[in-house]
């Protein structure tokens, strides 16, 4: 009986020196594969400035202030030389950052849909009123871009003539940077989409507004108030060509792919 | 997988369930496949709202008139009828005598947006352009600077008419004064530039005989 036991003692503890033995002698090999996306985002970048045209002299003038009735400040296009200050266009910028600060719904969001908005606001127009604001697009993703401009909510008047050029010159209004968007010219609609946006990239442009005088048989509406329109600045991929209409995939800021910190 | 047959025996094949199932698992993935080919997209926007101001010229509703000479008392009256826009005064001076003058003061007011320009008058008809003296003060900010929106700044006119013999009972003599956007010209045809018409209308009415 003794024997028995000590026969068992003994073959617990072989088994265990031959497992520790087996044990030195095995290695594995692991490959862990972590698969990231690129990411497409696009912003306007901030620091816009606002420049006002003088037809007189065909120089910019920054403007000092933006007030109506500031008599300091010329409006421009002015014939006659007579500056007044009369018409208006400031702006509202609100990017990706600036909305990420914001609440836990703005946390949720993707940041793609975050901001990206830029408000423009011309007030007492008329006939012969110009004005412009010089920003950039903001290729903030790591994916290279390209755009095309279209009118996404509401009209633009016939008698306000909108125009987006490159202006990587810095010239403001008196750029000679391509014609990017004109929308009296529907055929330029798509020119945005030679302009392929590298990541980290930034490009200049600026939005010059006219109140036109050359409107065939129509007249600048009086009295106008508060309508409004807007231009949609549609970022793909470089290497595509949608059609209309676009899928939202998740991406790295999607809270689908990750768990909230 | 297995479905039990009628007389008993197990054979291999789907149930309507798992059939269902593999469906359903069908179309998740090839919807999951098209949003992997979708191409990647992201806008930006530009929300342009806009406003027109408004061009409003007016004569004020103050007026004053009056007669050279008044030794002959109130021979010459008048009746200012202010039109609803504002943009049309009409004077009936009655009793008017030979070689009496009528003195008219008016004052305009820019209660649009835009600042006013007033470059010219013209009296109609023409033949009795020599009858009338159209004097508007002061001359700078109407002729050259323009009227600005608001009430701080009033053009006021003087226009003086010479009664002479041989004007008819009941002629009607205008002045129209051509306002336009004080940085451009005015031009009849081209209506793509704010502009307005302000008259002043005088019925000159002889004593009964």
């Amino acid at each position: 009986m003794k024997k028995a036991k000590f026969l068992i003692l003994f073959i617990i503890c072989a088994m265990a020196l031959l497992g520790g033995s087996y044990a030195a002698w095995s290695d594995h090999l692991s490959a862990t594969d972590v698969v990231k996306t690129g990411v497409l985002n696009l912003q306007w970048a901030a620091g816009n400035t606002i420049y006002w045209a003088d037809g007189k002299t065909g120089s910019s003038v920054k403007a000092a202030s933006n007030d109506p009735g500031d008599m300091a400040t010329p409006d421009p296009n002015n014939p006659s030389g007579d500056s007044r200050d009369v018409g208006n266009l400031d702006f509202v910028y609100v990017g990706d950052k600036a909305a990420a600060t914001g609440t836990i719904e703005n946390w949720s969001q993707d940041l793609r849909v975050k901001g990206d908005k830029l408000t423009l606001g011309l007030g007492n127009g008329y006939p012969g009123y110009k004005a412009a604001v010089t920003t950039s697009i903001v290729n903030t993703g790591t994916v290279s871009a390209k755009f095309k401009v279209s009118v996404s909510e509401g009209s633009i008047p016939t008698w306000l003539r909108v125009q987006i050029k490159d202006n990587s010159d810095g010239k403001g209004v008196n750029t000679s940077g391509d014609l990017l968007f004109d929308s009296a010219d529907s055929t330029i609609g798509n020119t945005l989409k030679d302009k392929v946006l590298d990541p980290t990239r930034q490009l200049p442009v600026v939005i010059i507004e006219t109140v036109w005088l050359s409107v065939s048989g129509g007249t600048v509406d009086q009295s106008v108030v508060n309508k409004q329109f807007t231009l949609q600045l549609t970022g793909e991929q470089w290497n595509g060509d949608s059609a209309d209409g676009s899928f939202t995939l998740p991406s790295w800021d999607n809270p689908w792919d990750r768990k909230r910190p | 997988m297995s479905i039990i047959t009628k007389n008993g025996h197990k054979r291999r094949g789907f149930t309507k369930k798992s059939g269902l199932i593999l469906a359903i698992l069908l179309t998740l993935s090839l919807g999951l496949i098209g949003s992997a080919m979708a191409l990647w997209e992201d806008s930006l926007t530009i929300v342009q709202t806009y406003g027109t101001g408004t061009f409003k010229p007016e004569f004020t509703t103050n007026y004053s008139d009056s007669i050279v000479p008044r030794d002959k008392g109130e021979s010459i009256s008048s009746d200012a009828a202010t039109a609803t826009d504002r943009t049309k005064n009409t004077v009936i001076i009655r009793n008017a005598y030979d070689n009496d003058a009528f003195i008219y003061n008016f004052y305009i007011q820019n209660n649009g947006t835009v600042p006013v320009k007033i470059d010219d008058y013209k009296v109609k008809p023409d033949t009795m352009s020599s009858k009338v003296t159209v004097a508007v003060f002061p001359t700078a900010p109407v002729l050259d600077r323009g009227i600005s929106p608001g009430t701080g700044q009033i053009a006021s006119g003087t226009i003086a008419i010479k009664v002479d013999a041989d004007i008819p009972d009941g002629q009607i003599i205008s002045v129209d004064f051509p306002c336009h956007q004080w940085n451009l010209p005015y031009s009849d045809s081209d209506t793509r530039v704010w502009e307005k018409m302000l008259t002043l209308s005088f019925e000159i009415n002889r004593p009964s005989s």
